[in-house]
């Protein structure tokens, strides 16, 4: 693996992810009681902050979710290619959307430097998803960005 | 159609170390990108709509 593809690669936090409990872990080690006794739920101090870090809303990422997300992804960097695999598929599941993409009106574009800029870019983007999963502030800005560019292309 | 694509290329590059579980968190990775992509677009019908009203 060469030094540029190198300094993409996410940060590997998978050994703190493996004492999740009901969707959430505690930062102590110790498992969460469940109190049968009553429903009432006092969230715990490292819930909360869990909650501020919005790991434990309904629709986003469990802490082992986020590891499988970032084993699989940093296994996935080891095989070169996987813009040009993403990219493929998005084409072969609907080749319509190769007229949005200037560069697949010249010939050979598969060898082109603008379809390689562009499985880079689209790389590029998935490692800062990846990176900052733990970060929704972060994620939605590059997020809502990324829907605007691509909604002013009609995708 | 994106989560699609990126969920098969996973699968074919990494074969059987792409496991279940890998897969449910990406397929929950990905409905949440879609929908934080989608707000500004939801934002703009909103207020197009309230505009025509």
């Amino acid at each position: 693996m060469d030094e540029k593809h190198r300094d993409h690669l996410p940060s590997l936090e998978i050994d703190q992810a493996e004492t999740e409990v009901d969707g959430f872990t505690s930062k102590d080690g110790h498992s969460k009681q469940k109190n049968d006794a009553s429903s009432l739920h006092i969230p715990s101090k490292s819930e909360i902050e869990m909650k501020d870090l919005g790991i434990l809303e309904d629709n986003f990422l469990t802490k082992t979710q986020i590891s499988h997300i970032r084993k699989s992804w940093v296994m996935v960097q080891r095989n070169k290619g996987i813009g040009v695999m993403i990219l493929d598929n998005l084409f072969n599941l609907n080749p319509k959307l190769m007229s949005l993409f200037n560069f697949t009106k010249k010939q050979n574009w598969q060898l082109s430097n603008e379809f390689e800029l562009h499985t880079h870019s689209l790389e590029g983007t998935i490692n800062k998803i990846v990176n900052n999963l733990e970060s929704p502030d972060v994620l939605e800005n590059k997020l809502r960005d990324l829907g605007s560019k691509h909604n002013d292309l009609g995708v | 159609m994106f989560g699609k694509a990126l969920i098969r290329a996973l699968e074919d590059s990494l074969g059987r170390d792409f496991t279940y579980e890998m897969r449910q968190a990406w397929e929950k990775l990905y409905q949440y990108i879609q929908s934080q992509m989608s707000i500004d677009i939801l934002e703009k019908e909103a207020k197009d709509r309230i505009q025509t009203l």
